[in-house]
Parts: C-alpha cells; structure tokens; sequence
C-alpha cells in the first residue's frame, strides 16, 4: 500500500500544481521515451535529477520517497534479474535506474494532478464525456480499495492467515482470501454507483457543459516547448549522435 | 465445544495516532477477564473499533502495552493472539472468498491447524450453533444480511477461541434476528467464553450484556456495571447515547424510582407485575 502513496493527488499551489495537464502529461512522456530509449546510467542519472527538481518544487519529495521505499522489493527484483542475465552492473544499474525514472515520472505526474482536471483534459482532447468520467472515478476510487484491502487483509489475519508463511506458492495463494473480498466488493460497487449516478440523471443530457474549463497559459506553452525539445534531443541522442 | 480455558486482556496506558498529533485513543487502561460480557459504547469516531483493533494485535499501542495473559501484543503474531480471542468485524462481506459456506468456516480452522476430521466436526458444530445447517453448501454471498453475520460469527466461534469480540452485531439486522443473536451470545457466555461487544444499540447491550465501557473522543470516559452507567443521564448524553427505551418505559410508568438499574425484559416484567398486585 505504501507504494501507492507517492501516485496519490495532494492539493497544492505550487507551479507544477498549475500547470496544464495536458502540457504535464507531454513532459512526463517526453522524460519517459529518453528513460526507455537512452541506456545510458548518467544521463538516466540526470534525468532523474530533474524529476528531483520538479518533485521538489511541487513540495512532494517526501511522498516519492515513500513509494520509492515502497517499490523497493520490485527494485531489488529488477536488478537481481539483469544481474543474472547479462552479468554486469553497469547493465543492471541501468535498468534499475530506468525504472527509477519512469515510475518517478508517474509519480510527480500524479501527485500534482487531480483526477479531475485529468478527466477534464481528457474531454477537452475530444474523448466523450462518458469515457473521461468513468476514468476520473476509477482514480477516484483507487485510495478507496486500498483501504477495503486493508479492511479484508485485517478480518483474514483475525481467522489466522499468516501471510508470510509457507513457500512461494503457499504465499501467492495466500493472497486468494484477500482478493476474492475485494474484487466482490469492487464489483458490486460499481453497480452502487451505477444507480446512484442514474438516480441523479447521468446522462441524461448527451452534450455536458463544464463549469471550469482549462485555459493554456503561457508557462504551459513554456512546459511543451520543453518537452519537444527533450524529445528532439532523445531522437538525436539515439538515432543521429549514437546510431 | 472443548473445555473452557481463561484468556484475560490487559491495557495500560494505551495512546494510538495514526498519524502524528492525532490521537485515536488516550490514557486507555482497562482489564477484561475470563467470562465477562462487555459492550464498548460511545459516538461515531470515539476510537471502539480502534480499540478493539488492538486487542488482536491488528494495530500495536504507539505508547503503553496491551496485554493477552501476560504477554505483550507486540511479541506476537495477530495470528497467535486470534486462536485466543476471535474477532468479528463489521461487514461479513470483508471475510468471505470461498464457494461455501462451510469452507468459509474451514478457513480459520486450517489456519490453526485442526485435523481434518476435527474440521468437519467443528463446522457442524458452528454451522448448527448459528442456525445455518441448510446453507452448508450455499456460496457465502448468497445469504442474507442476517445470515451474513452469523456465518461471519460462526467462522470465528468455530475454533473455540476464549474471547468473542463483534463489532457492530446489530447493524442493518431486524428485531427478530436481534433477538436471535442476543440468545446466541447469552449460550456463547454461558459456555464460559468473554463476549465483548461494540455497538450503538443500547437496548441490544442492556439485554445482553453486564458492564458498559464508554468511549468518547478516544478517552474511557465510564467503565462500570451497566446499571450505574445506563442510570447517570449526564455520562450517557457525553456519550451521545439515549437510555435505553425500557428504562424510559419504567419511567413513564412511574416505576424508575422503585429500581434505576432495570433494562432487562424478565425483571421489568416483574416489577410491572409487582407494581399491579400492589
């Protein structure tokens, strides 16, 4: 549950905070392709430096440092692997540092952006109204199954299960009385919701209008430029300078 | 079911935040012995389920010490504290994950490793001690909300544990099925287990329980027979609770003076009685 800490909104002013969604979520995937596409640990080293940065300016180092520690087992398991295969640090700090990068980039992408303005961006792209809807809510409802997890991880422990007990298969199969509650009551969940939204009229308009809608100011015309240029030089990194 | 052993609880000083500067509970020091019947009172967002939480060890006192027969629920696993007291959480739906209702209840039972033919033993046991015989083989989804509780019960009683704890045994249930559950926990009591309730319903606890524990803002605001807490009108409005409806009935009929400590249907019936003949 940890780990999903550092990918949770957290209200905040900061300018990272204001930007365009859209323009973010151009940067974020602009960092994403030069960590997937660049193998190299001091440039993926710098990269990850900026996300620091941009972390740091929108206040939320300390939640990425939780998801981090949180993500930590998947890490270990990362390196280990391309320890085994290619049998050279180099090529398995690389790999751990790219997922590094690429989870970091998530991270600060959605510390710093409320599912609404995600979903609103998303109509504002043209997706119906319908689609971006059902994607807000199921961000929305993410921090609320992780505490049902907890809820049904804490009645099971009561009956005596004990997670941590047994070989690798016992231990995947002990998640079986944890996920079945779960996914049961996520299902039935959306059916919940499904005739609260109905009872309300969802839908009942096809055409929606909103009442804030986003505006492209000049920072965020700044945030684009950066991230063509970043995208540039990962193309001319990779393909021109080091084909 | 088996020969009664004794389980007592001890907390002291207990303080819980879930984060810093939040306190959930304060100052809680309490002992439960073997065979005592409790009901955990006090408004939404005292600190019950909190407490009851770290009876089992689900949650470890972020200062002060539970204990279980002596020993310090941080030494040991939820695991080992659950074979002794057994706790039944507000909704059924959050435990059940097998195709039966009896496997539902063989859950536990293999956890603590019983043998198999004890297993299937026990689960007539409890199957027949909750009313559920003809559902064995029914998916546990499928019952009803009463049905859903006593099966949540059943898989916990099934392994004899010396403490029952249920949080919420009343909510979303009817009259009838109250009146079920509270003869249930009358013959769990009487088989010498502790039987610890939390609940709102303060007619619920009158009828089945002998000492109240009120919680309010985190803090153990009264902690006594049912009788003295029930009758001290100021302590159940800091609590948000109303007496309970028979009390106010004895009060109606001018009764209350003759016995303050009456919420129980059989001595109210007599006292009635009694009143008419005079």
């Amino acid at each position: 549950m940890m780990a999903l800490e550092g990918f949770k909104f957290r209200r905040g002013q900061s300018f990272i905070h204001r930007a365009d969604p859209r323009m973010k979520f151009i940067l974020s995937l602009a960092f994403m392709t030069s960590a997937v596409l660049i193998m190299r640990p001091e440039i993926l080293l710098s990269i990850l430096v900026v996300q620091m940065l941009i972390l740091a300016s929108g206040r939320c180092l300390r939640d990425w440092l939780r998801s981090l520690k949180g993500l930590l087992l998947l890490l270990a398991l990362i390196f280990a692997a391309q320890m085994l295969v290619t049998w050279s640090w180099i090529s398995a700090i690389t790999y751990s540092l790219r997922f590094i990068v690429v989870t970091s980039t998530m991270s600060w992408f959605f510390l710093t952006t409320s599912p609404d303005d995600l979903g609103l961006s998303l109509e504002q792209i043209g997706v119906p109204s319908d689609f971006s809807f059902a994607f807000t809510m199921a961000i929305r409802f993410v921090p609320v199954i992780g505490n049902e997890f907890q809820s049904v991880y804490d009645a099971q422990r009561s009956r005596g299960l004990e997670m941590e007990k047994g070989n690798f298969i016992q231990r995947i199969r002990n998640y079986v009385p944890i996920m079945v509650p779960v996914f049961v009551d996520t299902i039935r969940r959306t059916y919940e919701i499904a005739d609260a939204m109905e009872v309300r009229a969802f839908g009942a308009k096809p055409k929606r209008t909103r009442l804030n809608i986003l505006v492209v100011k000049p920072t965020d015309w700044a945030l684009l430029f950066a991230a063509l240029l970043l995208f540039a030089a990962t193309i001319y990194y990779q393909f021109f300078l080091h084909p | 079911m088996e020969g009664r052993r004794l389980a007592t609880i001890e907390a002291i000083d207990v303080h819980y935040s879930y984060r810093q500067g939040v306190d959930v509970l304060r100052d809680i020091s309490l002992k439960i012995g073997p065979g005592e019947r409790i009901a955990i009172m006090g408004e939404n967002g005292a600190g019950k389920t909190t407490l009851v939480k770290h009876f089992n060890g689900l949650l470890k006192p972020t200062s002060g010490e539970i204990l279980v027969d002596g020993v310090r629920t941080r030494d040991i696993s939820v695991a080992q504290i659950a074979r002794k007291i057994g706790i039944v959480f507000q909704k059924p739906e959050n435990q059940f994950f097998a195709e039966t209702a009896e496997e539902e209840i063989a859950f536990g039972l293999r956890n603590f490793h019983f043998k198999e033919d004890e297993i299937a033993r026990k689960i007539d046991e409890a199957m027949r001690f909750a009313s559920l015989e003809k559902y064995k083989g029914r998916s546990p989804f499928l019952l009803s909300g009463g049905e859903k509780k006593r099966l949540a019960i059943a898989s916990v009683i099934a392994w004899d544990p010396e403490v029952l704890m249920i949080d919420e045994p009343t909510i979303g249930q009817d009259m009838s099925q109250k009146n079920r559950l509270a003869s249930f926990l009358k013959e769990v009591s009487t088989q010498g287990k502790t039987v610890v309730i939390v609940t709102h319903d303060v007619d619920f606890a009158a009828e089945t329980c002998e000492r109240v524990i009120l919680l309010s803002s985190g803090l153990i605001i009264g902690d006594g027979r049912i009788e003295d807490i029930f009758s001290d009108v100021e302590l159940m409005r800091r609590a948000s609770l109303l007496p309970p409806r028979l009390a106010e009935v004895l009060r109606g009929l001018g009764l209350s003076d003759f016995s303050p400590g009456i919420f129980r249907i059989e001595e109210a019936e007599k006292l009635i009685e009694e009143a008419i003949a005079r």
